[in-house]
């Protein structure tokens, strides 16, 4: 195979030079004499041209080889048992990694209020503020406070049914969606800030749907007449009520493995 | 040829704790078909929210690993039994390790070709959605795959994804810092691109949001920060060129300089370890920067920097024989470098153009500029390279050498002189070899 002329990847690193000559493709060419008919033609080419199709086999085929190499995936490294670390948590791992996953599950997005967790920092956000801001169920008698859970939409809501309501219509929702469930209403005091004490919807988090059932440990919250088993506790346990007046884990809180590491299971190198 | 491939997540098997076999427990009779193995599994463990013990969930999830593998028929009986309804449920639990097993099942079940078993899978969609934002990282990186084969084989779930507002969760997603989620998130975003409906129901979506910038800054920084995320996202750039709805926009936001810029970058510093797998971000780049210059936008849109021209001499000079089809990619933009703007633009008809063909067609190019590029083609010896050519049997080639050969005798008489006898054994890749320096406009004067 012929060389290159030398220099090139060097003319690369310097800066361009003003060109001497106008860009090639803005002389004038002059029109083709017939028969013969050549034009320059700038080409646009559709996805499925025949050219693109060797490039398109050879993205497949890397797609199909990271399928193949992740069968190859070690196991995890195991550990010696240890439990999780937060108070009245009896979750007992054997990875590293098992108890992250359980860490940022259940222990991230806590509401220290009513210790109730939810998947995202923006839904206990919203949970925070319609069940712990009294200014909030103020104001929700005035106007439309109950904001759409769909990342993107503005729309508020003069109610949490509402707001289930349009979930259900608009974004296809299911009906049953487990986080945004309203709790059954219960005759007594108003709502307050108060743990023990709470409003009639819940519109973030799963509670109990019957008697029968045990709470939901995403809510690891206790509610007035059952007592609340803890997750990886044995049934019947009742959960220590405690007030903290931290509204969300801290942020700081990692894993001593660096706050941007992601998990990454060997990768096939392409 | 299908293009859409399901693709698994890098999500590793976590350690099962597995099942105390001296309890007695309700075992599902597919499960028993399975003649699966229960391991042990440690006392006092935790349930979910109906109640279920965990380790029944783990003997559910357990029973149905390996999914990806089973016969179509069989999966089917998993959509029939309510199987799969279990495992969505499962797979909203609060015990992290159910979740997390359950949603490995569930991207096994995404690889299927069953539309029965995508249907089945339509009420997980929008908890897919809102875990994204979760924080575990792992977790977020299996619900993206997830999604993403989901994606290639449904229309209803992509129907039902839209209104569910994933383009948005996307947006905010693909701020993270992770480039494991980055990956995954292009992943999904590449299929989405792909379908039918992209041009008039997904591209205006995307436009609209934040995605296209952000996918810009992450093609332009893959060879220092993360290439597979460069990788997807440049594959997305080259759906959304395609479809022709975006361009205007894209240019708008800098997409010409920003995208050659990259290819400047693969071509001046090769990675240590080789080229292997670059020509994955090579070949994207390439498409997009030449479908960007063949759109109808004036003489203005031209990129002027004769570094790209070099840029692309290397990269075809150094995937010439390992990946050809990157140096017809290549030639493709070469010609769209040097030919003029369109007065309405075409798309190529016919079969594809050999790279033969496509030198020709740059040859050309550079000969219909007048007699100063005739004689430096000439001086470089294209006349014995296009003689063989004559004799081809492929009509295309032969008419754009017989092109090329008037454009060199009309410009340059002293071609008129030149005497065939004096051949070669090189063949038109010495052309390609030859092309920087007859272009080279240093030497113009």
């Amino acid at each position: 195979m012929l060389q290159l002329p030398p220099g090139l990847r060097r003319r690369l690193r310097e800066a361009p030079l003003p060109s001497p000559a106008p860009p090639l493709s803005s002389l004038d060419p002059a029109p083709p004499l017939p028969p013969f008919t050549f034009a320059p033609r700038r080409l646009r080419l559709g996805p499925h041209h025949p050219l693109f199709e060797d490039g398109d086999v050879h993205r497949h085929l890397y797609l199909q080889g990271v399928l193949t190499s992740l069968g190859e995936v070690a196991e995890r490294p195991k550990v010696s048992e240890f439990s999780c670390h937060i108070s009245g948590c009896c979750q007992v791992f054997d990875t590293l990694e098992g108890y992250e996953h359980h860490y940022n599950t259940l222990h991230r997005n806590v509401c220290s209020f009513c210790k109730r967790s939810f998947p995202s920092w923006h839904l206990l956000d919203i949970h925070i503020l319609e069940w712990h801001d009294s200014l909030f169920q103020i104001m929700a008698e005035k106007q439309n406070m109950y904001k759409c859970l769909v990342e993107g939409c503005a729309e508020k809501f003069k109610s949490s049914k509402d707001r289930k309501d349009h979930l259900v219509t608009v974004h296809l929702y299911p009906a049953d969606f487990r986080f945004d469930k309203p709790k059954k209403v219960k005759s007594g005091p108003k709502h307050t800030n108060s743990p023990t004490k709470q409003d009639a919807s819940m519109p973030m988090d799963m509670i109990v749907e019957t008697e029968q059932f045990q709470v939901d440990p995403m809510e690891i919250g206790p509610s007035e007449s059952m007592e609340i088993p803890e997750p990886a506790a044995s049934p019947g346990s009742s959960l220590p009520e405690k007030r903290l007046y931290k509204s969300r884990i801290p942020s700081t809180i990692c894993f001593g493995q660096g706050a941007t590491r992601g998990f990454k299971g060997p990768r096939k190198k392409v | 040829m299908r293009l859409w491939l399901p693709r698994p997540s890098t999500a590793q098997p976590c350690g099962v704790q597995g099942l105390n076999a001296a309890t007695a427990l309700h075992i599902p009779p597919w499960l028993n078909r399975r003649n699966c193995q229960f391991l042990p599994m440690k006392r006092n463990e935790a349930r979910c929210w109906d109640g279920t013990a965990s380790w029944h969930c783990m003997a559910v999830i357990l029973g149905m690993s390996g999914v990806a593998l089973w016969p179509s028929r069989c999966v089917g009986e998993l959509v029939l039994d309510g199987s799969i309804r279990t495992l969505i449920g499962l797979f909203t639990s609060s015990l992290a390790d159910v979740q997390m097993q359950a949603g490995r099942c569930l991207h096994e079940l995404s690889h299927s070709s069953d539309p029965d078993v995508a249907e089945a899978c339509l009420p997980v969609t929008s908890y897919l959605l809102t875990y994204l934002s979760g924080p575990s990282i792992e977790f977020t990186e299996l619900c993206l795959y997830t999604l993403g084969n989901l994606v290639v084989e449904s229309e209803a779930v992509r129907k039902r994804l839209l209104p569910q507002g994933i383009i948005p969760v996307l947006a905010s997603c693909i701020q993270s810092p992770h480039e494991a989620v980055l990956e995954g998130l292009g992943y999904v975003l590449s299929q989405l691109l792909q379908a039918k409906e992209a041009p008039t129901e997904i591209i205006p979506l995307v436009l609209a949001s934040a995605l296209p910038q952000h996918m810009l800054r992450l093609v332009c920084s893959g060879l220092k920060a993360g290439i597979g995320a460069a990788v997807e996202f440049a594959w997305c750039l080259h759906y959304i060129i395609c479809s022709q709805t975006a361009n205007t926009a894209l240019l708008s936001l800098g997409a010409l300089p920003a995208l050659t810029s990259v290819v400047l970058d693969l071509a001046s510093e090769p990675p240590p370890d080789g080229a292997e797998g670059l020509e994955l971000l090579v070949c994207p780049v390439l498409r997009c920067l030449s479908n960007l210059l063949a759109e109808d936008t004036g003489c203005e849109m031209q990129v002027q920097d004769e570094r790209l021209l070099i840029a692309l001499f290397l990269i075809l000079h150094s995937f010439l024989q390992q990946h050809p089809f990157i140096a017809q990619e290549c030639l493709w933009l070469l010609n769209n470098l040097t030919g003029e703007c369109p007065a309405e633009p075409e798309l190529l008809p016919g079969p594809a153009s050999v790279a033969g063909s496509l030198v020709l067609t740059v040859m050309c190019n550079i000969a219909v500029k007048g007699p100063l590029f005739c004689q430096r083609l000439h001086q470089h010896l294209v006349l014995p390279l296009l003689l063989p050519t004559l004799t081809l049997t492929d009509p295309e080639a032969v008419g754009q050498c017989l092109e090329l050969l008037h454009l060199l005798f009309l410009h340059c008489p002293e071609v008129r002189a030149w005497n065939p006898a004096r051949d070669g054994d090189d063949d038109l890749n010495t052309v390609i070899v030859l092309l920087p320096t007859i272009l080279s406009t240093q030497t113009c004067a």
